[in-house]
């Protein structure tokens, strides 16, 4: 059966080989059990995000100061790559700010909407896996005194984590 | 009988396999007469040599290179070489080639017409070879095995021998900005010019040694280079409106310069600030008209590994002179407009702090130049010569973080000069040891540039997440180029990372920097491999590093202390008038139970407390009371203890037995901060050698004079530890970044505050 492939986006990138690759993100979160939110803080190479967003077709101007409307397409990007499913309900995070470095890191702060954390949580976790064939992700979960840690990879976008509450 | 014999059997194997602080035995290679037990080269080490000498053509109108080399091969080796293996690096490049073939690919993959564009992209890359021959113009009898040549000689290479022989090529060269590559040129479609920065261009000799033989594995596209020494002459013709950087010492500069630039050069030889060759202005000049006719530009360069250049009619060219050890050195950088304000500014001054600082840590730069060029993205690096991004706005603004990402990768690709251009590894097998030991350096040379500069690899808390929990998808250090997971990190962040804790918590700066500059002295302009490395770093410092090694190089464990429990205890002064009124008052202080509390009130009179013959001898007795047995038995023991001791026992003297957990694997030194009851601190380092007879558990005592309120393991953050909630008593949690960020914010959201911003903005 042939499925017709849906081209999403006509911006051209040219995927330099960089000598340099960096290609990994980082999400620190915590599930805040009295708001019943995740708290959660992406740490990401600003670069990469940058053209990851200008290859989406949503290039930001300013990361270090961004619009209102820049913070909708950060936010609709961000949760369209990383999802935390509890059940059945799925994450759905809001932006909360961030801060650029001049280490080339940039932090993502964001907060869910509330959510219910069942035993076993499936995260997906794919930002720029799209973009860098090299893209290799990482979660660290704070809940209850415990550390969880899942890494993901394109070939492996979704991890399962089974929390003690 | 039986039981213990198996036991015994059993527990040396068992023992060897788990610990951590076992010599490298199994895994480094065997000393031999080519690479010593020192980690020096041995009484046989040898290395062959090529020499070249080249003709190159650069065809603007088709971005193209046709080329014609004289090779001269010397085999220095014991061992006749029936054949010789020659790299043909832009093969890569060529429709059949196998890095294409190996790459996973899904249809995700083919979401934008860019990624179609690109995937379906036809270029026509790789040699085109059209001769090989003697240098008379015979034959050579030859095989292309995808990026490897192979001549097969008539009789073969005799040690001590030399050969030399020609091959003649051409080739596309690619367009970086469309399908990328460490070289390639750069269009500006606005005024239709070129700028090209040209790297594996020419076929190149393997390295053969002692470890590889022949060191033809593929070139895939990521494990770089290996490369032998020898001497070049490279005659390099381009339009003769062109300006060249290039590898090596300009031999023809009255051909090719004019009076004017020749002039200012020989101010610059001598100048500590950079002095302008071609300016901006005349620059743009240039730029606007086409010469039609060529020019040749010379050069020559020495006891190199590779030869790249870089050439357009858009240059400006910048110089200043850098002394290193009594050598002047000509630092320069060749950029187009594009690259002001940032370049003209930073870039040459950034080479000449780069060559200074490097020489300091490893060897002095041995070459008259190091140059500069400005690419838009990329960061390559080669002898003398490196190709760098940091491209501002078209309207000449530029983000902070633009300016350091330019300053880095500036720092980064000239340091290339010394790992491995100069102390020249294999980077086809290892790309830790020219990456991580650069990288390292690189940081060391970042923070002599600007107090405070935010390196991005280095510090240890900074490689924390990497090395953090699920391993799925780490790689050892110790992994061959191609089949690394996580390049950057395990390559470049994980080999600096743990540079910088040798340096900083196990052996200290001093031991360390005498060892590395040792590596560095002994394997110049040699092919050094990682044995070679730890041994050196052993040997020079009389510190046994096979645990490090082991752990950092070797596993994919990760730093995870924790400090368990703490219990406190005091010494027993054995006088009893101080013991038993601490008794007493410990009693009296103890907590009650209510019941007792209650009873005490309201039951007015016990029957003992009535009648007189219940309480006997134990009812009656004091058992605080000192009576004077207690003190002849305290006095005798005195007499048995020096005035010392004695001293010490009554000191007051407080003893903390701390458990700690190795959870991560990798055993470390623990890095403790005691904080006591006064407000002051102390601070104890203890080795990792604490966990060699116990890797997982250990406890230790600490005795102070003073009472400790709080305990920090691994304070300064210099061990890599990955979960900080461990390492304090009492138990503190470390606040999560989110946290943080929370405690910085104001009432104001974000988007409040961009209202204010667009308000101000509007004014
Ligand atoms: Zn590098």
């Amino acid at each position: 059966m042939k499925t017709l492939l849906l081209i999403v986006s006509i911006v051209a990138m040219p995927l330099v080989s960089q000598a340099h690759d960096y290609f990994f993100s980082f999400v620190e979160m915590e599930y805040n059990a009295v708001s019943q939110r995740i708290e959660a803080t992406l740490t990401v190479t600003t670069h990469d995000f940058e053209r990851a967003l200008e290859e989406n077709g949503t290039p930001i101007g300013n990361m270090a100061s961004i619009s209102k409307e820049e913070i909708e397409i950060i936010e609709k990007y961000v949760n369209a790559h990383f999802t935390v499913k509890s059940g059945d309900q799925k994450s759905v995070l809001k932006f909360m700010g961030n801060e650029v470095s001049m280490d080339g890191t940039s932090n993502w702060y964001f907060e869910s909407e509330s959510i219910d954390f069942q035993e076993e949580l499936s995260i997906r976790y794919d930002l720029l896996m799209d973009d860098f064939p090299e893209q290799q992700n990482k979660v660290t979960l704070y809940h209850m005194g415990q550390t969880y840690t899942a890494a993901f990879t394109p070939m492996n976008k979704t991890k399962q984590i089974y929390i003690e509450n | 009988m039986k039981k213990i014999l198996l036991a015994a059997v059993l527990l040396p194997g068992l023992t060897f396999a788990q610990n951590r602080f076992a010599q490298l035995g199994e895994e480094l290679p065997t000393p031999n007469e080519y690479r010593n037990a020192a980690g020096a080269p041995g009484h046989a080490y040898y290395q062959q040599k090529a020499d070249y000498d080249i003709e190159v053509r650069l065809d603007d109108k088709e971005q193209r290179i046709y080329g014609e080399e004289e090779i001269t091969y010397t085999n220095n080796s014991p061992d006749q070489l029936e054949y010789l293996w020659i790299q043909l690096d832009q093969n890569m490049r060529a429709q059949d080639s196998d890095s294409k073939l190996i790459t996973i690919e899904k249809m995700e993959d083919f979401r934008s017409i860019g990624d179609v564009a690109r995937k379906t992209f036809e270029f026509d890359g790789g040699f085109k070879i059209e001769e090989v021959t003697t240098p008379s113009g015979k034959n050579l009898k030859y095989a292309i095995n995808k990026t490897m040549l192979r001549i097969d000689l008539d009789t073969p290479l005799k040690d001590g021998a030399s050969i030399s022989f020609r091959i003649k090529w051409w080739y596309n060269i690619n367009d970086r900005m469309k399908i990328g590559g460490r070289s390639g040129y750069e269009y500006f479609e606005e005024e239709d010019n070129y700028l090209y920065t040209i790297a594996q261009w020419f076929p190149r000799m393997c390295v053969y040694n002692d470890v590889e033989g022949w060191q033809n594995k593929q070139f895939l596209g990521r494990g770089e280079f290996a490369l032998a020494f020898g001497d070049y002459e490279v005659a390099i013709t381009v339009p003769s409106d062109h300006i060249v950087g290039s590898t090596g010492v300009l031999q023809n500069e009255s051909s090719v310069l004019t009076s004017e630039q020749r002039s200012r050069l020989k101010k610059a030889r001598s100048s500590d600030s950079p002095v302008m060759i071609v300016t901006q202005e005349e620059a743009e000049a240039n730029e606007k008209e086409k010469a039609e006719g060529e020019k040749t530009w010379i050069f020559k360069a020495e006891n190199v590994r590779d030869f790249a250049f870089a050439s357009s009619r858009k240059f400006i060219w910048d110089a200043q002179n850098q002394p290193v050890a009594g050598k002047d050195i000509l630092c320069m950088s060749y950029y187009p407009k594009e690259g002001n304000p940032l370049w003209e500014r930073y870039s040459t001054k950034l080479v000449a702090h780069t060559v200074k600082t490097y020489s300091k840590f490893t060897v002095d730069y041995p070459y008259p130049v190091a140059i500069s060029v400005h690419s838009k993205w990329i960061g390559m690096e080669y002898p003398m010569i490196c190709f760098n991004g940091g491209r501002p706005e078209a309207d000449g603004t530029y983000s902070e973080r633009t300016k350091y990402g330019m300053w880095g990768v500036i720092i980064h690709e000239v340091g290339h000069n010394f790992f491995p251009m100069i102390i020249n590894s294999d980077e086809r097998q290892w790309t830790w040891m020219d990456e991580g030991l650069n990288t390292f350096v690189q940081y060391l040379t970042e923070q002599e540039w600007e107090r405070g500069y935010p390196s991005r690899r280095g510090p240890a808390y900074m490689i924390a997440d990497y090395m953090r929990g699920d391993k799925d998808y780490i790689s050892p250090i110790m992994t061959n180029s191609e089949s690394i997971w996580q390049f950057g990190n395990n390559a470049y962040g994980k080999p600096a990372t743990a540079l910088n804790i040798l340096r900083e918590t196990v052996m200290g700066r001093e031991l360390f920097d005498h060892a590395f500059k040792i590596y560095c002295e002994r394997w110049a302009f040699k092919h050094p491999t990682p044995a070679d490395f730890f041994r050196t770093m052993e040997d020079a410092s009389a510190v046994d590093l096979d645990w490090f090694w082991r752990a950092w190089f070797f596993t994919t464990d990760h730093v995870d202390i924790s400090l368990d429990e703490v219990n406190w205890y005091e010494l027993n002064t054995m006088n009893p008038e101080i013991e038993k009124a601490a008794q007493k008052e410990s009693d009296d202080n103890a907590d009650e139970f209510i019941g007792d509390t209650r009873n005490r009130e309201q039951i007015e009179e016990t029957v003992n407390e009535r009648d007189d013959n219940i309480d006997d001898f134990y009812a009656k007795r004091d058992i605080y009371e000192v009576d004077a047995l207690h003190r002849k038995d305290y006095e005798e023991f005195k007499e048995r203890l020096t005035e010392e001791e004695l001293e010490l026992l009554n000191s007051g003297m407080q003893f903390y037995e701390l458990k700690f957990t190795n959870i991560g694997g990798i055993p470390m030194p623990l890095i403790l901060r005691f904080t006591f009851a006064d407000g002051t601190e102390e601070v104890i380092r203890i080795p990792a050698e604490v966990w060699r007879r116990s890797e997982h558990e250990i406890t230790k005592v600490f005795m102070f004079e003073k009472q400790v309120e709080n305990i920090r393991l691994d304070p300064y953050l210099e061990t890599a530890d990955t979960d900080l909630n461990n390492n304090s008593w009492p138990e503190e949690r470390q606040p999560t970044r989110f946290q943080l960020f929370r405690q910085k914010q104001t009432m104001e959201n974000p988007m409040q505050r961009q209202k204010r911003v667009d308000e101000l903005n509007e004014k």
